[in-house]
């Protein structure tokens, strides 16, 4: 087996994957984001890793609280496994949120998504900033970069 | 984490329609063609666009 490895800027490597998983081109494995896998796994161009030999023992216990159950579809399959995790913050500047007319106890228990009515999401932390890290997994918009990725076997 | 002060990465569905909608509106507001208040709209936008897919 030899393994070739490449990369390519952000927006250049997800255009490039979808077009590959399209062109059946796709690479057998690559670093996936939990802001992209689930629409991958609506166009079933993943393999779910619990029915793949290699990859079916792998435990939601065997990483830190949380962070594999993310990597579970709807339909209860793992499409991908963390690879690292870090934490997200937010950072402003008080006065000109204050201009603004926004007290710093609406940003300490803003959500993800300001007018969703399905707002059983993101439980808000009790001081501005930081985000990410053990919690329940939910499944709601908001793209941002954070980098909980994982290697995903294509079929 | 110890102080739970943090949450999980929210996962996303239909990412690709999502960069769609956002790329265009923030360079809009980038080079000034259109005010920061035009991403309640968008944020509409994007509501309708899981009500959508998840309707069909």
């Amino acid at each position: 087996m030899s393994i070739k490895i490449t990369q390519y800027g952000w927006a250049d490597y997800w255009s490039k994957l979808t077009a590959g998983f399209i062109a059946n081109a796709a690479p057998d494995v690559f670093t996936d984001h939990l802001s992209k896998f689930a629409q991958f796994a609506d166009l079933k161009v993943l393999r779910p890793l619990d029915e793949l030999g290699p990859t079916k023992d792998v435990k939601d216990s065997d990483y830190q609280q949380g962070l594999a159950q993310l990597w579970k579809g709807q339909d209860g399959h793992r499409y991908g496994t963390p690879k690292d995790w870090d934490t997200i913050a937010v950072f402003y500047n008080p006065k000109a949120t204050a201009d603004a007319g926004i007290s710093d106890q609406q940003l300490a228990t803003m959500s993800w998504n300001p007018t969703g009515a399905t707002s059983s999401a993101a439980p808000a932390s009790s001081a501005p900033p930081a985000r990410t890290a053990p919690t329940s997994p939910s499944r709601i918009t908001r793209t941002s970069g954070t980098s909980t990725s994982h290697p995903s076997p294509i079929r | 984490m110890k102080n739970k002060t943090t949450f999980l990465f929210p996962v996303t569905s239909n990412a690709a329609d999502i960069v769609a909608l956002m790329n265009p509106q923030f360079d809009s507001i980038y080079i000034g063609s259109q005010s920061a208040s035009s991403l309640t709209g968008l944020n509409d936008q994007l509501n309708q666009l899981f009500s959508v897919v998840q309707s069909g």
